[in-house]
């Protein structure tokens, strides 16, 4: 799970272009949205997109996609429970 | 005629320039790398600069050289912005439809797929809510600029203008902004200055 937490924080990175950010500056159970990280609409956006693409995992319904966008922890969680890849 | 020169600032691929003088030229090949360099310079501290598209990238940055020399307030309803360019969001588009025909398209760039976004992304760091308009045009269009500009200050709309040209597509980019004021138009042929500036 640690080793997926890691891969995860530097796909984010990537994925959302931002440069500013290091995979320290990620702590497991922070919010992703809000003050900290201050991740945006559309940056949820591509976090489904970049779950679909690199995971195969599909939420299934925009109320579930709150809980799992909450943290890198519960993304990770999530990915571990549904992926397909 | 008056004598005070309204404020211009001038990016390209080679470098920038604020009022005429080349602050930094650069020999990168890479136009997002170069726009990097030039927030990095800058010392800006805003995040969302890297998530902006290039033609975003290049009239944000634009108008912070012009900040660099002139007062333009923040949270301000008094600051109008006004761009042209030939090329209008091409640059997104291609890249939008790319990932399209891949069966991969990336909410963050569909969102740059109007060339008034640029606008938007200024208004947002600056907290301006006056008057804005792109116009899409091949040449510089100087009798809608001339009318465009006349009729912002006699509604007064705004008492600054930020008017020029924003282009970035097929890795290059241009942007040519001058800031000009009420007494510049009142006082001065102010269209003749920004031709003879550009």
């Amino acid at each position: 799970m640690e080793a997926l937490k890691e891969t995860l924080k530097q796909q984010i990175i990537e994925h959302l272009n931002l440069e500013d950010l290091t995979v320290a500056d990620f702590p497991d159970n922070e919010p992703l949205f809000g003050d900290n990280i201050g991740l945006d609409s559309i940056d949820s956006l591509e976090l489904i997109v970049l779950l679909e693409n690199e995971y195969g995992a599909k939420l299934s319904s925009p109320e579930e996609g709150k809980q799992v966008f909450h943290s890198v922890n519960s993304l990770a969680e999530f990915i571990a429970a549904n992926r397909t890849k | 005629m008056t004598n005070a020169t309204p404020t211009y600032c001038h990016i390209t691929n080679q470098h920038y320039t604020v009022n005429g003088k080349i602050v930094e030229n650069t020999t990168a090949v890479d136009a997002q790398e170069w726009l990097k360099t030039i927030y990095t310079n800058l010392s800006l501290d805003y995040p969302k600069f890297y998530k902006m598209d290039g033609l975003s990238k290049t009239g944000f940055i634009a108008v912070e050289l012009l900040k660099t020399a002139i007062n333009l307030p923040s949270d301000s309803d008094d600051i109008a912005v006004v761009f042209v360019n030939k090329y209008a969001s091409l640059e997104a588009d291609l890249a939008h439809q790319e990932l399209i025909e891949k069966g991969t398209p990336s909410p963050a760039i569909f969102v740059y797929t109007l060339p008034n976004i640029v606008l938007g992304e200024i208004a947002i760091r600056n907290k301006w809510y006056g008057e804005q308009q792109f116009f899409i045009k091949n040449e510089w269009p100087e009798e809608l600029m001339h009318k465009y500009i006349l009729t912002i200050f006699e509604l007064n709309k705004a008492s600054q203008i930020i008017i020029g040209s924003v282009e970035y597509f097929d890795t290059r980019m241009d942007a040519k902004l001058v800031v000009i004021t009420k007494e510049h138009y009142r006082n001065s042929d102010v269209l003749n200055e920004i031709k003879t500036i550009f």
